[in-house]
């Protein structure tokens, strides 16, 4: 038994926070926010090429890295710190999961791509769609549509791909409120698609895939709630009233006693998942992590403009870009409500043993 | 990281459970699951005769250095027999204050006469301790202790109060905080006494709970003796061997808390299927939710463990009250929903289901141990750096 982190764990993570906080320093999310772009490709390529954080996860006969959860967990949480625009969650968490969970031929050519950091990759879902030769329909509030090389498409009992330079696809960005997160819109006309896997059992995997990514949604979750406590601290310790600093008030302590609390329970319940990710309790494990991390920010991000008073509501302060991500990240892969209810699913089933 | 007991931590678990199926049959079968936090009262001399069976197996003492009769285990392998033994629905430990407690003060801080003469029968379970800190006047604020010890004639003479004092009216001895000099304040001037409660000088009253038991007792001390070498560390030096003796309540035993929650949530979703209110949807995500913080609470446990090495003060060892005994409160309430119109129904005996019990009693996790307001000072001002008020 040994509960903490392997040197070259540790290792990992620092690397990735040092290359974030130059990111950050380069002006971060603001300088994309401000000129309307959804990532910078030369960032991108540092980190997933030169740095091969594309294939982190991916098997090292795919080109990857081979990793697993538990690296995949640090790297999110420093990601979500400082709200890191980049095709990785997309890529690297969602498309992964899903290619390597349903395995294959076509599957495998996508993952050394994306273990190369030659491809950008995306998934979505949508129940209005026509297929026979070609592929048409719709799907909405695509992640990263815009700038996805490929998109995964789950249709029923099958998963294609389609190349986002194929005809009779076309993407429109979604203005969304959570602003450091893409979104976008795709409609696909008698589109050319690959078939990636078709499976009666297809809706289990996939859950499991979700399940895998949700587990590193959550680590992104711990990450940007624990920026926020950090700003909060320091805020609080320098602004002055009644002619003493507002953290020395009880009813100011006591809130961010609260959320440390909520924080380190998220925490744990992400380092388990992921510790947990390759049993069959996974499902159980995801569903803990993402109902309590994607609640933690979400309560996290409310008291910390409350904490900030006036200012927290501004746009001049950062904290409203983790507030929308935080409000976003609630039902992206799923709801609390969602998960606990699996969770209830298998304790009727199985008791409170598994 | 890497959540798997080695193989020979696996082997120890199976050595507990086997000796707990052999041993926990006969006359105890009818404590088993008894005797926990807020059911202290049941069965008493039988769960003190149990203690004595324990300590002849030699599952006493299992974290102390063998020149003690220790077995020097692993933090790991206590946490294993603790969860073992909650898993077995082993009685709640009448002993667990003088093990876990005073023996460790006494290992580090105590002079080898004390050790001689405490530590042996801790470990066979036939001498049992209580803890008297708290005071009408000094509960949060602990350092506001006024109970007096004099030293006279080669004797330790005391007076004052002590209250909410666990098994008092079960324990041989109680190690206590006093004021030894004239008009100290605070952290000063104290002393860390041990002394005997077979005595005229001392006079103990339960106090009646909202449960209708009496769990805590008012402890009062009148010309109260005890022989002068039962100081432990020196005069003035009480509220350090005090704090030594907190900082042990930490670790071991968690795992077999958590195991004794996980006994409860069972029998709740039991009861949620019996009354049908496991089919209501805001009862199942009440139920998932505390299944999760079970969960989360053991991996807290493990975190703090670390390596395995030493425990660390990390942040998840300080949220580790605040978040359990909250828990423990919300899993009260949910019992009560569960029970449905039963809830309110106490049986003819006067004895309170299970559920009930747990309910009311768990009233007090919050409070007792350093209230959540108090937990919430101390990682605010400790774990964050926030400045005292």
């Amino acid at each position: 038994m040994d509960a903490s982190f392997t040197e070259d764990q540790l290792l990992i993570r620092e690397t990735v926070a040092s290359f974030l906080a130059d990111w950050k320093k380069a002006g971060g999310y603001r300088a994309l926010i401000d000129s309307s772009l959804k990532f910078d490709r030369d960032v991108w390529r540092k980190f997933a090429v030169d740095l091969g954080f594309s294939g982190l996860t991916i098997p090292i006969s795919l080109g990857g890295s081979g990793l697993g959860a538990i690296e995949r967990v640090l790297v999110a949480e420093e990601m979500g710190k400082v709200l890191f625009m980049s095709p990785y969650f997309a890529t690297c968490v969602m498309a992964t999961d899903l290619l390597q969970t349903t395995g294959g031929k076509v599957a495998d050519l996508y993952l050394a791509q994306i273990a190369k950091g030659l491809r950008t990759a995306t998934v979505t879902k949508t129940d209005t769609y026509a297929i026979s030769n070609t592929f048409s329909g719709k799907a909405e509030n695509v992640i990263d549509g815009e700038n996805s090389n490929v998109i995964l498409v789950v249709a029923g009992e099958r998963i294609i791909a389609i190349d986002a330079k194929e005809k009779g696809l076309s993407v429109s960005p979604v203005n969304s409120m959570d602003q450091t997160r893409s979104l976008a819109d795709i409609n696909f006309e008698n589109t050319k698609y690959t078939m990636v896997c078709t499976d009666t059992n297809l809706s289990n995997k996939i859950e499991t895939a979700r399940a895998n990514s949700a587990i590193t949604l959550a680590a992104e979750q711990v990450g940007g709630a624990e920026a926020l406590l950090g700003i909060t601290i320091s805020y609080i310790k320098e602004r002055k009233q009644f002619g003493r600093v507002i953290g020395s008030f009880q009813s100011i302590k006591h809130r961010c006693a609260d959320m440390m609390t909520a924080i380190e329970e998220a925490r744990s319940a992400v380092y388990l998942a992921a510790a947990k990710s390759k049993t069959d309790e996974m499902i159980e494990y995801a569903a803990i992590a993402k109902s309590v991390a994607s609640e933690t920010f979400f309560k996290v991000a409310g008291d910390a403009i409350q904490l900030h008073g006036g200012v927290g509501v501004t746009w001049e302060y950062d904290l409203h870009f983790y507030f929308k991500r935080a409000r976003a990240g609630l039902s992206l892969l799923g709801t609390p409500e969602y998960w606990r209810e699996k969770i209830a699913e298998s304790i009727e089933h199985y008791g409170v043993e598994k | 990281m890497n959540l798997d007991f080695t193989p020979s931590d696996e082997a120890f678990r199976v050595e507990v459970a086997d000796w707990l199926k052999t041993n926990l049959t006969g006359q105890y079968e009818q404590v088993r699951y008894r005797g926990g936090p807020g059911d202290d009262e049941a069965f008493v001399e039988l769960r003190k005769k149990w203690e004595k069976v324990l300590g002849q197996a030699g599952w006493i003492g299992l974290g102390w250095p063998e020149e003690y009769g220790g077995k020097n285990l692993s933090l790991s392998q206590q946490m294993i027999f603790n969860e073992e033994y909650a898993r077995a629905g082993g009685p709640g430990r009448a002993g667990h204050i003088g093990e876990t407690l005073l023996a460790p003060t006494l290992i580090s801080l105590g002079t080898s006469k004390q050790k001689e003469r405490f530590l042996p029968k801790i470990r066979k379970g036939e001498e049992f301790w209580c803890q008297g800190y708290s005071e009408p006047n000094a509960g949060s604020d602990l350092a506001n202790i006024s109970t007096r010890a004099s030293l006279e004639n080669g004797k330790w003479i005391i007076n004052g109060q002590k209250i909410w004092t666990s098994l008092a009216r079960d324990a041989d001895w109680c190690f206590l905080i006093a004021r030894a000099v004239l008009e100290s304040k605070r952290r000063e001037g104290l002393v860390y006494l041990l002394v005997p409660l077979n005595q005229s000088g001392v006079t103990i009253r339960p106090i009646v709970q909202m449960t209708g038991s009496s769990e805590f007792n008012e402890v009062f001390f009148d010309n109260a003796v005890t022989d002068a070498d039962n100081i432990v560390g020196e005069v003035g030096g009480g509220w350090k061997v005090a704090m030594a003796t907190l900082s042990f309540e930490r670790g071991a035993s968690t795992l077999g808390q958590q195991m004794q929650f996980k006994n409860e949530l069972k029998l709740i979703v039991e009861e949620a299927k019996r009354t049908g209110a496991m089919q209501n949807p805001i009862i199942r995500q009440k139920i998932a939710k505390a299944w999760g913080g079970l969960k989360i609470m053991r991996m807290n446990a493990l975190r703090m463990l670390g390596d395995g090495k030493a425990p660390k003060l990390g942040r998840e060892a300080y949220i580790s009250k605040l978040y359990w005994a909250t828990w423990h409160r919300d899993l009260g309430e949910l019992a009560m929903e569960v029970m449905g119109d039963e809830a309110e129904r106490i049986s003819n005996d006067g004895e309170l289901h299970r559920l009930q019990k747990l309910f009311l009693f768990s009233r007090a996790d919050t409070i007792y141990a350093g209230t959540n307001q108090i937990q919430r000072n101390i990682i605010a001002e400790r774990a964050l750096g926030l400045p005292r008020d």
